[in-house]
């Protein structure tokens, strides 16, 4: 090999490791994707009743916070009128007017959670002064349902011998109470205000965190009640309620269910404070359903912030600075060379025949749209049918382009034909495939149309597994969202695939297809035929 | 690598290094279309005086397809083949007529609506090498040699002769069989035959790469045939490379029983199959001309020279069936 094409090729790898350690360990960029701070979708979905009369249908919207961040916000009324009425901290979305027949309030928005340490509850906190009486007096009174004054409540203090001079230890000792001595239920069996939960001794998460707010209250500690949902990937979420403490000048979270102290025990969803139902005016009530799942913001975007606002060259000269629709274009044609890399390797190094060059490149890019499973069976259907079609055609004896033009308009109706029915029967993967590059696909078929008749099924169908297999390899390579990314923001290191091709493409020795087709001569001699 | 350790030591040429240090290097790009395009290259044989077929007639465009049943009344057997066409695709060869109807050497009967669409195909850029549009060209079908009738079924043999720089280096006889549907081509089960070059003997054959002493349809030997006008065909091979100026072909001549040797075409990249045939690696044998300049030679003095440098190709020994998988 020419030693000017090697020095050539060890230059390229040399420079592309360069500039890459450069990035990383003068800029900072990172090889892999960390995962970054989590997002979620989340969707109220509350069905409505048709009525003849005006009606208000009235909901909690969550509000921003030390541990959320909530944004994108969009509702759909169902042609009811909307507004957002803000009301002791918390944010009630009404809707007024007369719904339709099956019509569904929807709401979604997108919450950035914003992960808090757990502190450690501090030892002793004195008893409750004058003036932090009056100032939290909203958080020390006796509600209908949170009836810190009752009788019921204040025999129970007695008998648990709850100290109120020093709190955090009255605070322990009642969380603990309700906790573990409190059974917990579905919370539909009865009424659920604190004092029928004490007596019954068992309620639901918004019985028991009544019943401890009704406690602590008593024992001078002003708490309050909070609704929410806990974030679960894929999840129905469903509102649970816990306890807030006014200690030391700040809130503690205390979940009566799980029994956590200072900090939730998973990620949360904060709707509203207070004990009211969430919804209300909707009947039946209880029917609404809120959805979430998981929007991991990527590294990506991450970059994309921090590069845009960078004044060094290399950052400048990412590609980071495109605007966001170029952006797309290239994550995707980055790969390309990887792709191609793959072919040069099957068609040099092994000698797997393919129909044309760069068909395996397209069908691994299609099928990185529909998913390998999808895009197979559905270029094996296309490819099928077409040649049926084409078959058929043979007898019409069609000059050349007015028949691949019949053709390229069969493959697309085909196409057009499979998608329905996929969508009929709910396959909405199938519906991306659509990118499959319709004129290859015709030349693939016309080809295969004549290497069946030329070169006999054998060796037509040699070339359909070699083309599948290196497809699927190229697809393989080019489906790695890390490796995407990598590409992406390592642009250079396609410096290192032209080296390998450079090397590639002086490559003298034989190819592994080569060792089968010789082998009469490491053998020493052919086998006798008959 | 230690698996192709014995591929090496034979000396067999791989496609990559046939590339690379072959075509590339001994065939500039830009006389390819001397012999990719037949047309021209049978009008360049007509100048330096080397025999080919008759040349009917060329049909250029669609326009002139409907003068082709009056063109071809004049003739009841002939070949219609494209002129830029690869590995022998797209080739009709039309035996005789049975009234109106044309016949294949297979038997099946083509009316001249079909004749027409088919030449409608190649004039399409069906069967040529870049899928352009291409000229169909109508040539003389040349009769088989008498020697060969009991050696090929269906078609006619031919004789590929491997060319560099000027010399004749590996030379096979290809025998088209019942299987190939009477075509000339290895992949589909025609029989290649090794040619010792100093006597123009067969040596060896293989078909779909097991080695044959008889032919499958005829039952006749096709090892030990001796081919005649043997200096002629070498002499045409080696002057394809004066008329081409290309370093590395192969040369498909034909034995035709009237007019003798003549070139069917040439092939600026020809196949390494013809190694197999033979039992005998290319590479040694061209390395022994890869740094002599043959350029001031004249053609009797190449041949003495390929006879005097090329060893004789010797006569391996057939393995039985299976103690090779074994060994």
């Amino acid at each position: 090999m020419s030693p000017r094409i090697v020095a050539t090729a060890i230059a390229f790898v040399l420079l592309a490791l360069g500039l890459i350690t450069y990035k990383v360990v003068a800029l900072g960029y990172e090889v892999w994707p960390q995962p970054a701070p989590d997002r979620w979708s989340v969707q109220v979905e509350i069905p409505l009743e048709a009525r003849e009369e005006e009606s208000t249908v009235s909901f909690f919207l969550p509000v921003d916070g030390p541990t959320q961040r909530i944004y994108d916000e969009r509702v759909d009324a169902a042609g009811m009128g909307f507004f957002i009425r803000p009301e002791n901290g918390n944010r009630i979305g009404m809707a007024v007017g007369r719904p339709d027949e099956r019509a569904m309030l929807s709401y979604r928005f997108s919450v950035r959670t914003v992960p808090r340490p757990a502190d450690p509850l501090p030892e002793e906190i004195p008893a409750l002064g004058e003036g932090e009486a009056r100032h939290f007096a909203g958080l020390l009174a006796s509600t209908p349902t949170i009836q810190s004054d009752s009788e019921v409540v204040a025999s129970l203090l007695q008998e648990l011998a709850i100290d109120p001079t020093n709190r955090a230890r009255a605070l322990r000792d009642i969380h603990a109470f309700i906790v573990k001595d409190v059974e917990t239920t579905e919370g539909k069996e009865g009424p659920q205000d604190a004092v029928s939960v004490l007596r019954a001794e068992r309620g639901g998460s918004l019985g028991k965190a009544r019943a401890a707010v009704a406690m602590l209250r008593a024992a001078g500690i002003p708490a309050r009640v909070v609704a929410g949902v806990p974030l679960v990937d894929w999840g129905r979420g469903e509102v649970h309620h816990w306890v807030e403490v006014r200690l030391d000048g700040r809130f503690w979270p205390l979940d009566p269910i799980g029994g956590s102290l200072g900090f939730l025990p998973e990620e949360r969803l904060r709707l509203h404070v207070g004990d009211d139902p969430t919804v209300q005016g909707a009947s039946p009530t209880s029917n609404y359903r809120i959805s979430m799942l998981r929007e991991r913001e990527t590294q990506y975007q991450l970059y994309r912030r921090r590069i845009s606002d960078s004044d060094r060259l290399l950052d400048k000269l990412s590609l980071y600075t495109l605007p966001v629709h170029a952006q797309l274009v290239f994550r995707v044609l980055l790969l390309v060379p990887l792709g191609a890399l793959v072919v040069a390797v099957f068609r040099n190094l092994i000698g797997v025949p393919t129909f044309g060059t760069f068909m395996p490149i397209l069908i691994a890019l299609s099928l990185r749209e529909s998913g390998m499973l999808w895009g197979l069976l559905l270029l094996g259907t296309v490819i099928c049918l077409g040649w049926f079609g084409r078959h058929l055609l043979d007898r019409a004896q069609l000059l050349m382009v007015p028949r691949l033009s019949f053709l390229l308009t069969l493959v697309i109706l085909i196409i057009a034909g499979v998608m329905v029915l996929a969508e009929h029967a709910g396959l909405h993967r199938a519906i991306s495939s659509a990118a499959l590059p319709i004129v290859i696909l015709t030349m693939t078929i016309e080809r295969l149309a004549i290497a069946l008749q030329e070169e006999g099924p054998e060796n037509a169908a040699k070339m359909v597994i070699g083309t599948l297999v290196v497809s699927v390899c190229g697809f393989l390579v080019m489906a790695s969202d890390q490796l995407q990314h990598f590409v992406f923001t390592f642009p250079e290191i396609h410096l290192v695939t032209l080296a390998v091709l450079l090397l590639l493409g002086r490559y003298t020795g034989y190819r592994l297809s080569e060792w089968a087709r010789f082998r009469a001569f490491h053998q020493g001699g052919l086998e006798r035929g008959g | 690598m230690r698996w192709f350790q014995k591929l090496r030591q034979a000396g067999v040429l791989g496609i990559n290094a046939r590339n690379a240090r072959f075509i590339f290097r001994h065939n500039p790009r830009r006389l390819f279309p001397l012999v990719d395009d037949k047309i021209r290259c049978k009008a360049l044989c007509a100048e330096y005086g080397i025999p080919t077929p008759e040349l009917y007639g060329i049909v250029e465009a669609h326009g002139d397809l409907r003068r082709l049943g009056d063109f071809l009344a004049g003739h009841d057997e002939f070949v219609i083949k494209p002129a830029r066409g690869a590995m022998g695709n797209g080739v009709l060869v039309i035996e005789g007529r049975d009234g109106p109807l044309f016949r294949k050497p297979s038997g099946a009967r083509l009316d001249e609506r079909a004749v027409k669409h088919y030449v409608s195909g190649i004039l399409s850029g069906l069967y040529s090498l870049s899928g352009t549009a291409d000229r169909a060209m109508i040539e003389y079908r040349v009769q088989r040699h008498p020697l060969f009738d009991e050696l090929s079924s269906g078609g006619v043999p031919d004789i590929r002769v491997i060319v560099f720089k000027g010399v004749p280096v590996l030379v096979m006889l290809r025998l088209p069989t019942n299987k190939s549907d009477g075509r000339a081509n290895l992949h589909q089960g025609a029989i290649a035959a090794g040619i010792d070059l100093a006597t123009g003997t067969t040596h060896f054959a293989v078909q779909a790469y097991q080695l044959v002493e008889r032919h499958p349809d005829t039952g006749a030997r096709v090892i030990g045939v001796t081919i005649p006008h043997w200096e002629e065909i070498l002499r045409i091979a080696a002057r394809t490379h004066d008329m081409t100026g290309l370093g590395y072909i192969g040369v498909d001549v034909v034995l035709d029983a009237v007019n003798g040797p003549m070139l069917l075409e040439a092939n600026a990249r020809p196949g390494l199959a013809i190694q197999i045939a033979n039992f005998q690696g290319l590479l040694h044998r061209l390395k022994k001309f890869e740094r002599v300049d043959t350029s001031r030679l004249d053609v009797d003095a190449r041949l003495e020279f390929a006879r005097r440098v090329l060893p004789p190709t010797p006569r391996p020994q057939a393995l039985p069936p299976r103690e090779v998988a074994a060994g």
